[in-house]
């Protein structure tokens, strides 16, 4: 009969244990905020109590599942803005949760969108990455984006794709037939593990078009946590050409008289330096593509072996002016976002040592830099 | 109403020790070794195995000529009696402060990146808790969880190092080997002792089958967890980069929160590496647990092996809430491993063997 008493009280006593753990929340009362947009706030209140100033201005934009999903659903619209306007991030999140009447998740957050305003001022980009960075709900692996303008705009628009630019952008970049010429993907993880490498780092930009339409292309260039410039599609597809990351490029020569394409299939890049009197760098890369439009004729045709190598050196000349160009850019910013220093670094530390004193000051912008363009075509397509 | 006759095989012997030694520190290990030599910080397990084997040799050429015997019976054997009492005391309190801290570094892991909102107190109880019923039923009972449990924790891992290692930018471990002897010296000599659990085999030969093979068990053990160390810091490394190595204070949760799966069902793939650690860290609180209740047990001369278990588990418990919070909690650990990590490694089993030898104990052989 004790036995009997004390299994009944062991039984009663388990059931304490099977009551679920603290963090528990079920999915239904969970706002998964898929974007954030973070901009500077405003300036007018910095005499106000330290709690209470503005120097944020974060979009927090949730979806409502049940409506994404094409299901009913008791909410007006697809998705939520809300916006909070803080002294630091983390004060901002505190601070939607008391305009929400669910918990805010942010594990699943697909971009985090900054705007111009933010990136030009040193303290408060750095301290919104650093939050960014110590909370651990963020994924290492969450897109970053910049604007030219307003953050908030941008997660706020239409976007007649998908109504959740967080969506949008995840599936852009995951998107691995799309050719990789318009935009270089960045994430937190490698944002963060660039900044630290060579205190300089590429944000690819988002924009809206005139017609309306969502455009990633180009990018912010930042250096020691503050806007240098931009860079437009073609500075950046000199930057990916440069990185050996160029996949399904389209460029475009004229070749006796009419317009010939040709496709980027795979890249291969090295960076050599030579040291003799003066220190510089040889970029040498190696494309492999085919043709893909040509206007053909009886008498034009470019299935031929010396035609194929005249065809050659003109898209070698046209990737060596795209690379050119970028290099320019880089010099003129005075800033290495093409890692050329990080490159010489990791072969040549003891060169390094030599150089690096100056680097940022006058010695990349002095460095002369070869550019050496080998183009293989593989094919002509189906067509002589 | 256990029944367990206190003898594990060899085999099962390497397991516990490879989890024994594959506790928290793994966590902290790229930061420590980049501390030490930077982005090289891979070559330092491997040069501390030399070390290691070191420690092995010390331990088991003590616990090899007294076979069949723990700690407790060879130490009462070598020593006069209220001096082996006070050894024992010891090891079983640097055992138990061991464990409290290991404990509550891996209650803070769990609340800041798994369950932020469940009270640490919780977190920790029910570890102790459950370490404490596996541990009631003896050695060979934990031994036999530890056969099993290796699968679920180094099967999800060497997934996930794979998905790393696809991934990884190896030119972040460039330029290579850019330190200097004396940093890979004192870093090595740090590194090592994460082999401190080898002194668990000052009691497990002890309840070996076959105890002439402790030696080989050891530097088995520790050959394996170097290599897995080796390949965490340069994954971690090459992964995340030198800087947030060193700026963060677990980076290879940093590491596993870095995958990318494109379009995979499981978002955050770090829950599939943390239950992996979750089982790792409970195998060695048991080993924690185990081997004070059995020196208490033992030096009490009980029949039962286990009187000692639960009265042990509050001592644990209060040494774990002791710290004020993650940051002393940290700072104690790596404290206390420098400088009272080697004894039970080197000294004292080197003494304990020189006494026997002067006093011609045990087997020669």
């Amino acid at each position: 009969m004790k036995n009997k008493i004390l299994l009944g009280i062991m039984i009663s006593l388990s059931s304490l244990m099977l009551t679920g753990c603290w963090d528990n929340v079920e999915i239904n009362e969970r706002h998964v905020v898929l974007e954030v947009a973070i901009d500077k706030g405003s300036e007018d209140n910095l005499e106000a109590n330290i709690q209470d100033r503005d120097y944020y201005q974060v979009t927090y934009m949730i979806p409502d599942i049940g409506k994404l999903s094409g299901e009913n659903s008791l909410a007006e619209n697809v998705k939520t803005p809300i916006i909070a306007k803080s002294p630091t991030i983390a004060k901002s999140v505190d601070d939607i949760e008391s305009k929400t009447q669910n918990t805010l998740s942010f594990t699943h957050t697909k971009a985090l969108i900054f705007g111009e305003e933010l990136i030009k001022d040193k303290k408060l980009f750095r301290a919104a990455l650093d939050s960014l960075i110590r909370n651990k709900q963020i994924s290492r692996g969450t897109n970053i984006l910049a604007v030219q303008g307003n953050a908030g705009d941008i997660v706020q628009s239409d976007n007649y794709q998908n109504p959740m630019i967080g969506l949008y952008i995840m599936k852009y970049f995951n998107n691995t037939e799309r050719g990789t010429s318009h935009a270089k993907q960045q994430v937190l993880g490698n944002m963060v593990k660039e900044i630290q490498n060579t205190n300089i780092t590429t944000i690819p930009e988002i924009e809206i078009n005139e017609e309306g339409t969502l455009k990633i292309d180009g990018a912010a260039v930042i250096k020691d946590y503050e806007l240098v410039g931009w860079l437009d599609e073609d500075e950046v597809r000199g930057e990916l050409f440069i990185d050996g990351r160029v996949y399904k490029v389209p460029t475009i020569v004229e070749y006796e008289g009419e317009y010939l394409t040709y496709d980027i299939n795979q890249q291969k890049r090295t960076i050599s330096f030579k040291d003799e009197d003066k220190l510089q760098a040889i970029i040498k890369i190696i494309v492999k593509g085919n043709i893909t439009e040509y206007n053909s004729s009886k008498d034009q045709y470019v299935f031929d072996e010396k035609k194929i190598a005249e065809i050659s050196k003109l898209i070698e000349e046209q990737i060596k002016n795209q690379m050119q160009k970028t290099i320019n850019t880089s010099k003129t910013m005075n800033t290495d976002f093409l890692n050329i220093g990080l490159e010489l670094y990791r072969k040549h530390p003891k060169l390094w040592e030599k150089y690096k004193q100056n680097w940022d000051v006058d010695e990349y912008k002095k460095l002369p830099i070869q550019i050496d363009v080998e183009v293989i075509v593989q094919n002509t397509g189906t067509v002589e | 109403m256990f029944s367990h006759n206190g003898k594990i095989s060899t085999r099962q012997v390497t397991i516990l020790l490879i989890l024994q030694m594959f506790n928290t520190n793994i966590l902290l290990l790229p930061k420590l070794c980049t501390y030490y030599v930077g982005r090289n910080g891979y070559i330092l397990p491997i040069v501390a195995l030399v070390i290691g084997i070191l420690y092995v040799y010390c331990i088991t050429s003590l616990t090899m000529r007294f076979p069949n015997m723990t700690l407790v019976e060879l130490t009462k054997s070598i020593l006069p009696n209220w001096l082996a009492y006070i050894l024992l005391t010891l090891f079983a309190i640097k055992v138990l402060i061991g464990t409290g801290l290991e404990l509550r570094m891996f209650g803070e892991m769990i609340s800041q990146v798994m369950l932020p909102k469940t009270p640490i107190m919780v977190i920790m109880s029910i570890i102790l808790l459950t370490t404490s019923y596996l541990v009631k039923s003896g050695v060979e009972a934990t031994a036999r969880m530890g056969e099993v449990l290796v699968y679920f924790i180094f099967v999800p891992l060497i997934i996930v190092f794979i998905i790393i290692a696809l991934g990884a930018d190896y030119r972040e471990l460039l330029p290579l080997f850019q330190t200097n002897i004396e940093s890979v010296g004192v870093g090595a000599l740090n590194i090592s002792f994460l082999f401190i659990p080898l002194e668990f085999l000052l009691m497990m030969t002890g309840m070996m089958e076959k105890p002439d093979k402790a030696r080989k068990v050891g530097i088995v053990a520790i050959v394996i967890i170097a290599i897995l160390e080796s390949i965490i810091i340069l994954l971690t490394i090459a992964e995340i980069g030198l800087g947030e190595t060193q700026r963060q204070i677990w980076p290879v949760i940093a590491l596993m929160q870095s995958i990318g799966l494109t379009n995979s069902v499981v978002e955050n793939q770090e829950v599939l590496m943390m239950t992996g650690w979750v089982l790792s860290i409970f195998m060695y609180l048991s080993s924690g647990l185990y081997f004070p209740a059995l020196i208490g047990s033992r030096s009490c001369k009980f029949k039962r092996e286990n009187v000692f278990v639960l009265p042990l588990v509050p001592i644990i418990l209060f040494i774990a809430i002791w710290p004020q919070g993650l940051v002393q909690a940290y700072d104690w650990y790596l404290s206390f491993q420098y400088y009272f990590g080697i004894w039970f490694l080197i000294p004292i089993p080197l003494i304990l063997l020189l006494i026997a030898k002067f006093r011609r104990l045990g087997s020669e052989k």
